[in-house]
């Protein structure tokens, strides 16, 4: 086991590198005069000629961009390791610092948004593979049907007309009140959560209909299995069954699928948090990406690499927890 | 599970056929044992799916709109730029020139504006009919009044109405920025003549002078531009389009007021003094002589606006003009229309009882000597138009032609990777194996989303819009196929090891047979079922891409990028139409496609039955 996970430990770090070598070299040869890229525009039309001349050497010297592209990365690489991820363009502030505000934002929803999708999925989904071919199973069949077809955004864009403008009840963009800002404690918290409310509804409901299908088949598949058909002729009482024999066995498809969406958690869902102009990941990647931020996109591009990997590690290590017949040599 | 009972009817092909579309089990469903004895796994599939109802929706729906995507756009050819402020965010509807039943016959003058119209009854009646969009809405609310109204205007966002007794009726878009309702009291009762434009009107009282009012504040001071007509001269007709007002003088004299671009000011010398008649489009004008020939002049890039039709220069009594288009009344009563023949606005009816034209945006009116009322043109937008006055109709078919295309390229792009791949790894294993494994591993767990923006964004300035789709759909391709080549590869090194084909190895099936007869037959099934719901996953992307605004660029419509106005409140609020036509495009597909998938899913694997 140690073995294995210190062999796969180097392995990520194999790939980070070479993932993060690709993703430098794909913007640091994009065509474009390093001012443009380095320097925030308002200083660029303010400052005089020879001004702007000297704040290109500076850029060039402190860049190392008159060094080759290999070079420059491993400058990069000796940055990174020294804490030092570059300063976003946007708000001329450490990219750390930068992130960290909606970073949290994300969190906050993704975890909110996983307890609602599993405390409604996972029940959900059993109960459609026990009951298979009847009512319920069929409505949530078809419903996870819609649901699969239709793209985040627009459960978004359904979400504002039915909630904000015909019922009133949310907000329709933005983070928080601002006229009047809340006042207390909880008075802020309630009006977070009112922001929240709508894209984490339509982030869950875009998470759920895959997830449900996915708990149906695989808890389908384990109540096919003989274990579950031995556990009943010993007469075991059909709860007993179905909770500690048939689901037990249909975890591991659920955990894989688990572990797809732990790594979504931190990139946030981009198109949800654009149309409700809500402060996280998402939203930051597009702005980063719409101003050239490319410090803010270097750093987010491998740091979401470096979760998905590690990700997976947790997860092959998670196996056996869940299935004591895995074993890793 | 083994009754053999019922007896296998032997049915036509075409009871076969009809029993294979429409699912209906004529001799009811085969026992295993008979399935296996009478038909190929072939037809056990194709039979097992068309066995299903949700199947049979999701292939009429996906088809269905693959076929509007494709023949529709054919009738409804689209300019990629071509775009028209005058018609934004027009509502649905096609009711633009249909003139209210209760008073066709009873007209007694009217006046036509972009998109609606408006007409005076014999019993001073002001009636509205049209489809305008949100701003102008007032505009269908003329005032209810009884008095003896003698002309009337409309304007864009409002419209004007003289009495007898020269007072002036003004209504439409109420926003106090633009006064253009405001007429100065002053001159109230004392109007012979007025018209309504941009956001400015102009009047002229009974002693012959010129008044103005309305505009924001940077027009205000054109409309001081009135002065322009000598005092000495006894103005008759005034005339607008969307930039400007034309005046015609008793003397025969034309004169434009106010700021304008180039082309229209530049009346021809020689028409001075001998004007009868005028009208103006965007940037061209038309004079109507006295000798009943006409003269335009303007922009000279309007070509078609300059071909006059042969044979009636001299025969002329009316002009009009809409935006692009003019149009004639001739002494023998006929009309000709010609200019763009856009939204078939210059495809004039073949009549001889034409007694007056009114001509304005893509709509013409003419009256009859009856006091009937014949149209042509513009009559409106079944599905409204988008902000750049695009008819949303057209561009939502065209739309499904792109969105469909690139799904479908994608999809192809990742079938070909992914069954290649999966082939080689399974077939050969080994270090290839190993390699292919890892690679799949790496590029299976980049976050999806983000990648692609990257890719996007770093290289789809090299393209132009066709070339920047074709990168797309060989991004969305090249991100996707992990799961397909996994799974080729699995079912490749199930099939390697069963018996049927050690059997044909130890017949001595050649290699190559052996792969296209015996393997690749299992295989693609279940690569078929996952590259089919992969379809839907790839348009959903290239949509969620398109709506960020890092898929297709915008001249070229997707579903995507025609949704993406709808990030605003005010469209998702009041201009339904410009969302909810794409987006019900958009989900019936998918969810076609998807029910097709879970179909042949269902069909493919006879474990899954009811899974």
């Amino acid at each position: 086991m140690a073995n294995f996970i210190f062999r796969r430990i180097l392995y990520i770090v194999l790939v980070l590198f070479m993932i993060s070598f690709i993703i430098f070299m794909l913007f640091r040869t994009m065509p474009g005069d390093p001012i443009e890229m380095f320097l925030p525009l308002e200083l660029q039309i303010t400052m005089q000629p020879e001004q702007l001349a000297a704040a290109r050497a500076e850029i060039i010297e402190t860049m190392g961009l008159d060094q080759p592209h290999v070079i420059q990365y491993f400058f990069w690489l000796r940055a990174v390791f020294q804490g030092n991820f570059g300063t976003s363009m946007e708000t001329r502030s450490p990219v750390i610092d930068h992130v960290r505000a909606p970073m949290a934002n994300t969190i906050v929803m993704s975890i909110m948004n996983m307890t609602i999708v599993f405390a409604i999925t996972i029940p959900v989904g059993v109960v459609s593979a026990i009951k298979r071919g009847k009512l319920f199973d069929n409505t949530a069949l078809v419903t996870s049907m819609i649901g699969m077809s239709v793209p985040g955004f627009l459960f978004g864009l359904i979400m504002i007309v039915v909630f904000s403008i015909w019922l009133d009840i949310f907000p329709m963009f933005g983070m928080a009140s601002m006229m009047p800002p809340p006042t207390g404690t909880l008075a802020w918290y309630l009006d977070r959560l009112r922001y929240m409310a709508l894209p984490l509804f339509s982030l869950a409901l875009m998470s759920m209909a895959g997830m449900i299908r996915y708990i149906r088949s695989s808890m389908i598949e384990a109540l096919n299995m003989d274990c579950v058909r031995t556990a009943r002729a010993k007469g075991l009482a059909e709860k007993t069954v179905i909770y500690s024999h048939a689901f037990r066995n249909a975890l591991i498809p659920i955990v894989t699928v688990m572990a797809g969406w732990f790594i979504g958690i931190f990139s946030g869902s981009l198109a949800i948090e654009l149309t409700f102009q809500w402060q996280g990941m998402g939203q930051i990647m597009i702005n980063a990406l719409n101003l050239r931020d490319i410090p803010v996109l270097m750093t987010m591009n491998v740091f979401y690499a470096l979760i998905a990997y590690v990700g997976i590690l947790v997860l092959d290590i998670l196996y056996v927890f869940i299935d004591p017949r895995i074993r890793y040599t | 599970m083994m009754d053999n009972k019922k007896s296998t009817q032997t049915r036509s092909w075409f009871g076969n056929f009809m029993s294979m579309m429409f699912g209906e089990r004529l001799g009811g469903k085969m026992s295993l044992a008979e399935e296996e004895q009478v038909q190929s796994p072939f037809r056990t599939i194709v039979r097992e799916f068309f066995r299903r109802k949700l199947t049979i929706i999701g292939l009429t729906g996906f088809f269905s709109v693959l076929l509007a995507s494709i023949v529709i756009p054919f009738f409804f050819p689209m300019e990629l730029t071509d775009t028209d402020a005058g018609q934004a965010n027009v509502r649905p509807g096609r009711a633009m020139m249909r003139i209210p039943r209760d008073i066709r016959g009873n007209i007694r003058t009217m006046d036509a504006g972009a998109g609606y119209g408006i007409a005076v009854t014999y019993q001073g009646d002001i009636h509205a009919w049209g489809v305008v969009s949100g701003i102008a809405e007032p505009l269908m609310r003329p005032p209810q009044t009884n008095r003896n109204i003698v002309q009337v205007s409309a304007g864009y966002y409002h419209a004007l109405a003289v009495t007898e007794c020269g007072y002036v009726y003004a209504w439409g878009n109420p926003n106090p920025a633009f006064v253009m309702l405001d007429v100065p009291p002053a001159i109230q009762g004392n109007i012979r003549h007025v018209s309504a434009g941009m956001r400015t009107s102009v009047a002229i009282d009974k002693d012959g002078n010129l008044h103005s009012w309305g505009g924001v504040e940077l027009d205000r001071r054109d409309t001081a531009a009135v002065g322009r007509v000598p005092r000495t001269e006894n103005p008759i007709q005034i005339e607008s389009n969307i930039f400007t007002f034309g005046v015609l003088t008793e003397e025969g004299n034309l004169y434009v007021l106010m700021r304008t671009p180039r082309g229209i000011r530049d009346i021809p010398d020689e028409v001075q003094g001998r004007v009868v008649d005028f009208a103006m489009t965007d940037h061209n004008g038309i004079a109507l002589l006295n000798d009943g020939t006409v003269a335009i002049w303007g922009d000279s890039l309007a070509r078609e606006l300059f071909d006059i039709p042969a044979g009636i220069q001299g025969r002329i009594i009316g002009v009009g003009a809409g935006r692009e288009h003019f149009t004639a009344l001739l002494t023998d009563g006929s009309v000709v229309s010609w200019g763009s023949d856009r939204n078939g606005r210059t495809n004039a009816p073949a009549i001889t009882d034409g007694v007056g034209i009114f001509v304005a945006g893509d709509h013409n009116y003419v009256l009859r000597a009856d006091g009937t009322i014949t149209t042509w043109g513009l009559s409106g937008f079944i599905f409204g138009t988008d902000h750049w006055g695009r008819c949303i109709f057209t561009r939502m078919w065209h739309a499904g032609r792109y969105s469909l295309l690139i799904g479908m390229v994608a999809v192809f792009v990742q079938g070909s990777i992914g069954l290649f791949f999966g082939g080689m790894s399974g077939f050969y294993g080994g270090k290839l194996d190993m390699f292919l494994m890892r690679l799949a591993e790496v590029v299976g767990s980049l976050p999806f989303l983000p990648i692609a923006l990257i890719i996007q964004f770093r290289f789809r300035h090299l393209f132009d819009e066709v070339q920047g789709m074709m990168f797309l759909m060989f991004v969305l391709g090249a991100l996707s196929w992990p799961p397909l080549m996994r799974l080729v590869r699995a079912q490749i090194l199930q099939a390697r090891e069963s018996e049927y084909v050690l059997a044909a190895r130890a017949l001595g099936v050649r290699q190559f047979k052996l792969i296209f007869r015996h393997i690749l037959p299992n295989v693609i099934s279940a690569a078929i079922v996952l590259l089919t719901l992969a379809l839907a996953g790839s348009m959903l992307t290239e949509t969620t891409l398109s709506f960020i605004g890092f898929g297709v660029r915008e001249p070229v419509p997707t579903w995507g990028n025609m949704l993406s106005g709808a990030q605003s409140s005010v469209v998702l609020r009041d201009m339904w139409w410009r969302w909810i036509f794409p987006a019900v495009a958009l989900v019936t597909v998918a969810i076609s496609i998807n029910l097709v998938g879970d179909g042949l899913r269902e069909a493919t694997d006879p474990r899954a039955q009811g899974r």
